[in-house]
């Protein structure tokens, strides 16, 4: 897990915790056989927001890939966009490991 | 009867072979009462927040200045948003939102064994908060021992 702008690779491995994914994190790229790597950015609510739309969350948007590290195929991207984000960074980290699980679980069936 | 003795004892050895085996997948993600962890620093100071919820929550665990007396290592980020001067005039709420997500490591093999993440909207008192909220969940970590 390389390190993202705004520390956005902690909230993507504290998704693939919460969501179960079958993956082992290691903190040591020497150690890993995927290098997983992205983006992260997020839009406060300005007063215009807050005033006609009643809403002070977030917008966030996120961008992630996963290396093969000895290929150097990348094996999986996927990129989220949550507006009005309920939980923040969290959500669209948690979105991301959701769907990281879904192409592991793919992979086997 | 020697032959049923030397299949129960190969049948035996077999077991005992099996638990070493499947016991270190299930161990390596395991944090243990007392074990040696280390707070790196964070954005903001968080990681000084996370040190007294640590204490005011009793999550057992040895918090340790040196990174090369740990077992464990702690890192993390941690964001803040004031309540803007709109946020104050039109919602009338005058709290921060607060998230931050941690990480546990397990610094001998290198494999990350507890990570969790946390936002609280208007956040009563702060990063306390969520400081509060992650080393709880810890605690709960740590008690389950899985």
């Amino acid at each position: 897990m390389a390190p993202m702008p705004n520390g956005f690779e902690t909230y993507v491995v504290a998704g693939l915790e919460k969501k179960k994914v079958p993956v082992v994190v290691v903190v040591n790229r020497d150690k890993a056989d995927y290098e997983l790597t992205g983006v992260s950015d997020s839009d406060r609510a300005g007063w215009a927001k807050m005033l006609f739309m009643g809403s002070q969350q977030t917008n966030e948007t996120a961008s992630i890939k996963i290396v093969n590290l000895k290929t150097g195929n990348i094996v999986f991207a996927y990129s989220v966009n949550k507006t009005n984000s309920a939980r923040g960074k969290q959500s669209a980290g948690e979105a991301v490991a959701k769907h990281i699980n879904e192409k592991i679980e793919n992979r086997y069936h | 009867m020697k032959k049923f003795v030397l299949v129960l004892g190969v049948l035996l050895m077999a077991a005992v072979m099996l638990g070493q085996t499947s016991e270190p997948a299930t161990a390596s993600k395991v944090i243990p009462p007392k074990a040696k962890v280390f707070i790196s620093s964070m954005p903001d100071g968080f990681d000084e927040y996370l040190k007294n919820a640590i204490h005011d929550k009793k999550v057992p665990i040895e918090i340790v200045g040196e990174k090369d007396k740990a077992d464990f290592e702690i890192t993390g980020h941690s964001e803040t948003q004031k309540a803007s001067t709109a946020k104050k005039v039109i919602m009338w709420d005058w709290r921060s939102n607060e998230q931050a997500s941690i990480q546990v490591s397990n610094l001998k093999s290198g494999e990350v064994v507890f990570a969790y993440s946390v936002n609280k909207p208007s956040s009563a008192h702060g990063k306390k908060s969520s400081a509060e909220a992650c080393a709880k969940h810890l605690k709960e970590k740590i008690e389950s021992k899985q």
